[in-house]
């Protein structure tokens, strides 16, 4: 498996981090959220990331523990927006995967269906496919087990193979 | 062969499970290749191009809008935290009170000195809780020095004075060198003020005392120059006298912005008059869900748009408390005999009648048409508030009182007509408890949480029953209602309706049946048995009551006759009514 080898973040040096994770966290907040609020959504995550920086478990990667800041305040943001059920019960069953894997050359349609998904499976989607967090630290990104951040990125895939097909 | 099935390709390739089968196999091993060119297709399609952070998130602006003073805040947080680690902690606040006393504290050390006076307003709104970020900033240590209060070991050095006692015999001596003498027996650091110097000096005094306590000795004798003593920061101080700040917390009834919130602000330097009025009290009503809009109006380049901002800006953060006494409320003369008969008499028309026989106010509120509704109601010598209550029910209103003003009102009782309005503060405790349960509307622990904090939630009940979205805003009223009704007992000192935990649906479709009586000196319990109810007491002051009314429902006599002097309380056993004091019914139900 691909592993993505990070030089290791200097807590000390906090414009660093804001230059190293600014953009990731504003990409995933902008897909969840759209670009209005994305910026907002950026600058909060570090507003309180900082503010609460002894929380911080250090044996954890920070990237993980930010986007668990960025996460909660978008789920803060939708439910205050009451746009979109939150936390749908998730269904224990795997989804039917027998549909053939989606052909992404047609970057429009599959942001268009990426867009389409429900907030709690977009974000599964966003933080494994565009910040490249293994399905493990998705999970505790999201506060969930790892099998349920398995079901809903199944649930994902099947939804986005269905809509590009 | 037996080739695995989609899910354990899929475990394989994401990594949840590896697979023995899939590398060896060549079809699997292909089925894989596939998903994986999807996985990597995925990650290309969704990556992102760099992006740099705004300058704004790096640098401090001058006058930075409200988001980035949060980021910049959280710069300031942080960097404290990494250069001064051994400085004190910031005390665990309420959630989002740090946040805004941060984003406050950096606007309080902005350059603009309209955005610093509404910042220290701010933050005396929010009150002792920001003492300690105040002094971790660096603020000025006159100013994070009004924050303070007694911590705990404070507390304890000032009993030390309950446990010292002296005897004093100064006679025609300078009261500056009383005092020293009084504080030096204190034995604990003192530091005596300007002011308390300057208002003792050249003064003569006559001070004895025998065998009193250092406290008592201290305010007795700083009693007459107005002056008083605390202890803070683990000194003795002397000075005018001194109330700490408490800490609050406001209660937001719509924790997210408003999206209208920037429109109204801009509205604010409308040239028209009309539409600038309504933009502020639109910008009013949304209370917290215009506060970033309104800092972001103190930018604008329109001085007086910038002042009217400023202006909502200080009402959103004065703690006063919102309920005002109602206008021209009377007390209700609950048990006063009242005689009177009204056949199809126009509500308006019956309300006069009564304000004039009972020199009580009456406000109706949120009845289209008062005269559509006509009260057909007589009784002899009848309790004035038992009457009241029955003639409402039986034109199917509602009837709720506050501060002796009695509103009649459509069921659900609103309390529209009382002059609570946001902004709410309140301590941090119950502010974060209304704002979870306000978050969380619906659920039944949420919902308990605001019904035992009644005091506190009605207000922003009340804001969110008009304005947040359906189905939180019918939750918000049937609350209220509830609430009304727990307050209305206590309030009036009135029976414990206990009976609520007693109702079963089938006892409620009983009770809430409309009936018309025709009573001459009934009893209570005569006038139940009448309808078919069984009932049972074991009181023997029932009284006899002569009235006659239609439609009313039985549910209303029995609140309006048990809820008189002398006071009885109801409760259901299975389908008996039980009639009995309010001490037993609680029991009864408890049990």
């Amino acid at each position: 498996m691909e592993m993505a080898v990070e030089a290791p973040d200097d807590l000390r040096d906090p414009l660093a981090l804001i230059r190293r994770y600014y953009g990731p966290v504003l990409g995933l907040a902008r897909r969840l959220l759209g670009s209005a609020e994305a910026r907002d959504v950026a600058q909060e995550t570090f507003a309180r990331a900082f503010a609460r920086i002894r929380d911080y478990d250090p044996s954890q990667p920070f990237r993980v523990w930010l986007f668990a800041i960025a996460a909660n305040h978008v789920r803060d943001l939708l439910r205050r927006k009451r746009a979109a059920p939150l936390d749908p019960d998730v269904e224990d069953e795997i989804p039917d995967l027998s549909l053939p894997p989606l052909n992404a050359e047609d970057r429009g349609a599959l942001l268009a269906a990426v867009d389409a998904l429900s907030p709690d499976l977009r974000v599964v989607v966003l933080l494994h496919f565009q910040q490249d967090l293994p399905p493990r630290d998705v999970a505790q990104v999201l506060g969930i087990t790892p099998n349920a951040a398995r079901i809903r990125l199944y649930r994902a895939l099947r939804f986005l193979r269905k809509e590009l097909s | 062969m037996t080739h695995p099935d989609p899910v354990e390709i899929h475990d394989h390739v994401y990594g949840f499970r590896v697979s023995a089968h899939v590398p060896g196999c060549p079809d699997c091993a292909d089925a894989a290749e596939r998903l994986e060119t999807e996985r990597r297709e995925l990650r290309d399609a969704l990556a992102e191009t760099a992006v740099e952070p705004p300058a704004d998130l790096l640098r401090p602006r001058r006058r930075a809008p409200w988001v980035n003073l949060a980021a910049a805040a959280g710069l300031l947080a942080g960097l404290v935290w990494l250069l001064l680690p051994a400085a004190p902690p910031i005390p665990p606040a309420a959630p989002r009170a740090d946040d805004a006393i941060i984003r406050l504290i950096v606007e309080l050390k902005g350059p603009s000195p309209l955005r610093r006076e509404i910042a220290l307003l701010a933050l005396k709104a929010y009150g002792a809780q920001a003492h300690a970020a105040l002094a971790a900033a660096g603020v000025d240590p006159a100013v994070s020095a009004a924050f303070m209060t007694p911590s705990a070991e404070d507390v304890e050095k000032e009993k030390i004075l309950d446990t010292l006692k002296a005897d004093y015999a100064f006679e025609n001596a300078e009261a500056s060198r009383v005092l020293d003498t009084l504080v030096a027996d204190t034995r604990l650091p003192a530091t005596i003020s300007d002011e308390a110097r300057r208002t003792l000096a050249d003064r003569s005094v006559t001070f004895k005392v025998k065998d009193l306590i250092l406290r008592n000795s201290l305010k007795l004798f700083l009693v007459q120059f107005q002056l008083d003593f605390y202890v803070l920061d683990g000194r003795l101080h002397v000075g005018p006298p001194r109330v700490f700040m408490t800490s609050r917390m406001p209660i937001r009834v719509c924790d997210a912005e408003d999206p209208g919130a920037a429109a109204l602000v801009r509205e604010l330097g409308a040239a028209d008059f009309d539409a600038r009025g309504r933009a502020i009290e639109a910008l009013r009503l949304l209370d917290f869900a215009a506060e970033t809009a309104l800092w972001k109006g103190l930018d604008a380049p329109d001085l007086e748009a910038s002042a009217r901002a400023a202006d909502l800006l200080r009402d959103l953060y004065d703690p006063s408390p919102r309920v005002a006494a109602v206008p021209g409320a009377k007390p209700v003369d609950r048990a006063r005999p009242v005689t009177v008969s009204f056949e199809a008499k126009p509500l308006p028309a019956a309300l006069d009648a009564l304000r004039e026989t009972l020199n009580v106010n009456f406000h109706i509120y949120g009845v289209p048409r008062p005269n559509d509704y006509e009260v057909t109601f007589a009784c002899r010598e009848f309790p004035t508030l038992a009457a009241l209550r029955l003639m409402v029910d039986s034109i199917q209103l509602a009837m709720s009182r506050e501060d002796g003003l009695l509103i009649v009102s459509s069921p659900p009782p609103d309390r529209e007509a009382s002059p609570e309005e946001g902004p709410f503060w309140a301590d941090p405790d119950t502010a974060r408890r209304v704002n979870a349960a306000l978050a969380g509307l619906g659920s039944p622990e949420a919902e308990a949480d605001l019904i035992s904090r009644a005091a506190a939630a009605i207000g922003p009940l009340r804001a969110a029953a008009r304005r947040l979205p359906e189905p939180a805003r019918g939750r918000a009223r049937a609350l209220l209602i509830r609430i009304y009704k727990e307050l209305d007992v206590r309030l009036a000192d009135d029976p414990t309706r206990s009976y609520l935990a007693s109702l079963t649906p089938e006892a409620i479709a009983r009770l809430d049946r409309r009936v018309d009586v025709d009573a001459e000196d009934a009893t209570l319990p005569g006038l139940l048995r009448r309808f078919g109810l069984t009932v049972r007491t074991d009181q023997p002051d029932i009284r006899v009551f002569t009235f006659k009314v239609e439609k009313v429902s039985i549910r209303a006599i029995l609140d309006a006759l048990t809820r008189i002097s002398p006071r009885l309380d109801w409760r259901m056993e299975g389908e008996t009514v039980v009639l009995d004091t309010p001490g037993n019914t609680r029991s009864a139900v408890e049990r």
